[in-house]
């Protein structure tokens, strides 16, 4: 690619206008947000005031622990239920590892906050489950009390993180390291400690890591199951209820973001150089042996009570959205389909204003994480990897603290035709949308292009198309199963976000699915409908992901030599 | 933008000099491609040879000193202004479009009506005989035929120049032969300049009129294969292009003439031929020693030397002996025809060399 600068002009200026885009809507906002933590509010001069008025305060140091000591528990928690699963399918010829991989996949299309209150209704002090444990053994247990809801509802939702890297790192383990080491005197327990536990571990941390920052960061499962002792909710509370000049929502966005960038070190740090993807050819994984009869039928007990407890949101939920009223009973006093002609007759504004936000947001993305791939990795443009790395940037950043900062970078400015300020207009929803689901879009349109050979644009160039046409004729099209794909992910995660959308919904008429689901949670009465358009979120997501699925798969056939 | 195709263009390189960052890849290259001419670049991996096709080609860093492709300087072109059809190594047929398709895509570039391009691209799919199987996606496609898409959709835009990089090195054996006949047809019959890259001294020297051998970046010599073959001017060519021998020694002028002394005591007369005194490297090809069993069989070559067969190998058209002669192995083919009786390992064997076909090699 050359360098002469005649060439340069239109990649220039495709990357300072994606350029101006991250830095109007990523890092003005977030740097306002931090500035602002470190602002007397009186004075406006710079102050560790706020930070030590924070930490003096019983309320907020409760909080604080509170949500390192969820995030804490429910990695371990999602351990406890990945562990057993990634060793049976790894270290064993089980027959049952199908059922696992779909098991893997079923928490991730359905948001914890949408299971939250039928998980309290199952599990629950006056649940379903705890009035059949009072009756049978006379005794119950808090699965939901306080901050073990969060921490089980949570576990539920984020363990395949967990399991999906664990596997992943198991199965790159040569079997021949293992023999090797068995040939010098190793085995059993030895062998787990000295070779399996090393080689898997870095797989391990990156996933915890993962998971770790999510349920930090996530402020809808808490609100919901009415916890509000935690970080996250602390700061939604402070800023709808005493607005967006109280410092301590900007002290709690601080500490969100620090500890985001920790986790994400930690797992850089952990795959760093490591990557222990075997070098041989065949031969991949641990050795599988067969089980014995008993050790098979342990092994289901185990998959099916896990299984049956990951379902348990979704099964809760489906319950919910068909009951009539469900309270100290094991199940509805009745069935009907009330809820769901309700919501088809009222609820139509939320779910167009879903696909229309979601829609948007994911188009954004993958134009911008179309250009960015290119721009990095097709151009030699200066300080280009800046852009990736600002892009990237946007998983460290917390819904909410994306939220608070465009309340405060935008509520006074003043959109031209419309004349409402930016941050109650309906786009800054869409924005930040995008902006949070920007990484992944990125990610996919990067691995999309890296599949396609440089070959293929220098045959394009040689034959007289100028690079932009090469872009249009050749590279996007071959790209378009990545892009696709890349769209739908985008599209389904963001129709069900919540924490930047409760931060940022002013009306009710701009109110999308996720906010509408948590409004109607929070009465009695509203949770039968509110389950019945939780089934529609599930549903979305779930059919935007195998269909994302199938269309790569087939795009894959298709262009295959 | 099209050439005519009567106009065959020379191509000329001035000190071309080109580095991947730090590390040097080409240095100080010059050369001169007649016009019409099929011209190989020939060496090992990491030799030059593709970074400079690729140069030619507009593809890779800016280079220091020109090229140029007739009159037209074009080292500040951009690949798409440079009209050099170029075929890849992995011949980069877009997936996602037909044969047809493919072919089509240079002309659709250049603006050319769509009935013309229809017509043009019947022609010459017809002209690599795959006109049956252009609807076809490239992944339906052998590789031979996959290539032949590859020439097609080069020639049909009728560049000035004909760029082919190594084309050869994903086709069976037996395909390649064949391959390479072809294409050195279509470049006869379209008397288009032709730069062929290959790694492989037999493809060089059976299609091309002058080769380029390069190693480390530096043009080592060029020549036509015969004069590279017979007449190589360092150690490097000399092994490059064949199976040779090659001795260190001294040219010393003795009163009869001169003579070639080896450090282990061989040695052997050069004639009367002025020859450059001093250390150097004689070299001769394996097929110019007899070999006889026994000692002392004078066939009336005036090099004389005797030696013990340590090796041998079965070439099919040949058999290759080692000879230990001294302190050296020599290797002696000898030809082979059906009856003929071969000499075991261990025997006692006389070799016979005429003196003017050893050539001496100064470093």
């Amino acid at each position: 690619m050359r360098s002469l600068s005649r060439l340069q002009i239109g990649p220039a200026s495709v990357a300072l206008l994606l350029g101006a885009f991250l830095f109007v809507f990523l890092i003005i906002p977030v740097a306002k947000v931090i500035f602002v933590a470190f602002q007397d509010p009186n004075t406006g001069a710079l102050t560790l005031i706020n930070f030590s008025d924070f930490f003096r305060t019983s309320l907020f140091q409760e909080s604080f622990v509170n949500s390192l000591y969820v995030a804490a528990m429910s990695v371990v928690f999602a351990s406890v239920i990945a562990l057993p699963l990634a060793y049976f399918t790894t270290r064993f010829n089980f027959s049952g590892t199908l059922l696992i991989q779909t098991l893997g996949v079923t928490p991730l299309i359905m948001p914890p906050f949408v299971g939250a209150v039928a998980m309290l209704l199952l599990f629950g002090e006056n649940g379903s489950i705890n009035l059949l444990f009072d009756e049978w053994f006379g005794f119950t247990i808090p699965f939901m009390e306080g901050l073990n809801g969060v921490i089980m509802v949570e576990s539920i939702h984020y363990f395949p993180f967990i399991l999906i890297n664990l596997s992943a790192a198991l199965n790159n383990i040569d079997r021949s390291m293992e023999e090797s080491a068995q040939n010098l005197g190793a085995n059993g327990i030895r062998l787990f400690r000295r070779i399996v536990f090393p080689l898997a571990m870095p797989g391990y941390v990156a996933g915890a890591s993962l998971v770790f920052l999510k349920v930090f960061d996530d402020l809808g499962t808490p609100l919901l199951l009415n916890v509000n002792k935690m970080l996250a909710p602390q700061a939604y509370l402070r800023i709808t209820s005493i607005g967006i000049s109280d410092p301590m929502g900007y002290v709690i966005s601080v500490i969100l973001v620090v500890f985001s960038l920790l986790s994400l070190w930690t797992s850089f740090l952990a795959l760093r150089g490591k990557d222990y993807a075997t070098l041989q050819k065949g031969g991949g994984g641990l050795m599988k042996r067969d089980l014995k009869p008993l050790e098979k039928a342990g092994c289901y007990a185990v998959v099916i009570l896990i299984l049956l407890m990951v379902l348990s949101p979704h099964f809760g939920l489906a319950i919910l959205s068909f009951g009539t009223v469900w309270s100290y009973s094991v199940l509805p006093d009745a069935y009907t389909f009330q809820h769901y002609l309700q919501m088809f007759s009222t609820s139509t504004q939320l779910i167009s204003n879903t696909l229309i936000y979601a829609g948007l947001a994911a188009l954004i993305d993958v134009v911008l994480g179309t250009a960015i791939a290119y721009l990095v990795w097709r151009t030699n443009l200066f300080g280009r990897k800046w852009l990736d790395f600002v892009a990237m940037g946007a998983v460290a950043v917390p819904g909410v603290v994306l939220g608070i900062g465009y309340l405060r970078t935008f509520h006074e400015f003043n959109v031209p035709i419309i004349d409402k300020p930016l941050a109650t207009w309906w786009v800054i929803i869409v924005v930040a949308l995008a902006i949070r689901r920007l990484p992944y879009a990125l990610r996919a349109c990067v691995a999309a292009m890296q599949q396609i050979s440089i070959a293929l644009e220098e045959a394009a160039e040689n034959l007289g198309a100028n690079k932009r046409r090469t872009v249009f004729r050749i590279v996007v099209p071959l790209m378009s199963g990545g892009i696709v794909a890349g769209f739908i992910t985008s599209f389904a995660t963001a129709s069900v976000e919540l924490s930047a959308t409760l931060m940022l919904v002013s009306t009710e008429s701009d109110a999308p699915l996720a906010y509408g689901i948590y409004e109607f949670m929070q009465s009695a009465s509203g949770r039968g409908p509110g389950a019945a358009l939780g089934i529609v979120a599930v549903v979305i997501v779930g059919a935007a992901t195998y269909a994302s699925h199938r269309f790569i798969k087939s795009k894959n056939v298709e262009f295959t030599t | 933008m099209e050439n005519n195709m009567n106009d065959a263009v020379n191509i000329t390189i001035n000190n071309l000099s080109l580095a991947f960052g730090k590390t040097e890849v080409l240095k100080g290259v010059n050369l001169e491609i007649e016009p019409g001419e099929l011209f190989s670049f020939l060496g090992p991996s990491g030799s030059g040879k593709s970074t400079l096709l690729r140069a030619i080609a507009g593809f890779g860093p800016r280079p220091q000193g020109s090229i140029f492709i007739g009159k037209e300087e074009v080292t500040q072109q951009p690949p798409w202004k440079r009209n050099v059809g170029m075929v890849f190594q992995s011949y980069a047929l877009w997936p996602h479009m037909t044969v047809r398709k493919n072919v089509a895509f240079g002309l659709e570039e250049h603006r050319v009506s769509p009935g013309k391009i229809h017509e043009r691209v019947d022609e010459v799919l017809e002209m690599v005989d795959l006109l049956s199987l252009a609807d076809r996606r490239p992944s339906q496609l052998s590789g031979g035929q996959q290539q032949r898409v590859a020439l097609a959709r080069t020639i049909v835009v009728k560049p000035r120049v004909l760029l082919l990089d190594e084309p050869l090195s994903n086709l069976d054996a037996n395909l390649r032969v064949q391959m390479r006949r072809d294409i050195l047809e279509l470049q006869r019959k379209l008397q288009i300049t032709t730069i062929f890259v290959t790694h492989d001294q037999e493809e060089a020297n059976t299609i091309s009129d002058r080769i380029a051998v390069l190693n480390h970046g530096i043009i080592q010599q060029v020549g036509s294969p015969l004069k590279l073959y017979d007449e190589p001017s360092n150690r490097f060519v000399a092994n490059f292009l064949g199976s040779v021998n090659l001795i260190d020694g001294t040219v010393q002028h003795e009163d009869n003439g001169y003579l070639f002394k080896v450090p282990d005591g061989t040695s052997f007369p050069l004639g009367n031929n002025e020859i450059k005194q001093g250390d150097c490297t004689a070299m001769f090809r394996p097929q110019n020693l007899q070999i006889t069993r026994g000692k002392d069989e004078s066939t009336g070559a005036n090099i004389q030397l005797s030696g013990r067969v340590e090796h041998r190998e079965f070439l099919g058209s040949r058999i290759r002996y080692s000879v230990i002669v001294g302190e050296q192995i020599l290797l002696v083919d000898d030809t082979h025809e059906a009856n003929c009786t071969t000499i075991e390992v261990g025997k006692t064997v006389s070799l016979q060399l005429e003196s003017d076909l050893v050539r001496i090699l100064h470093n």
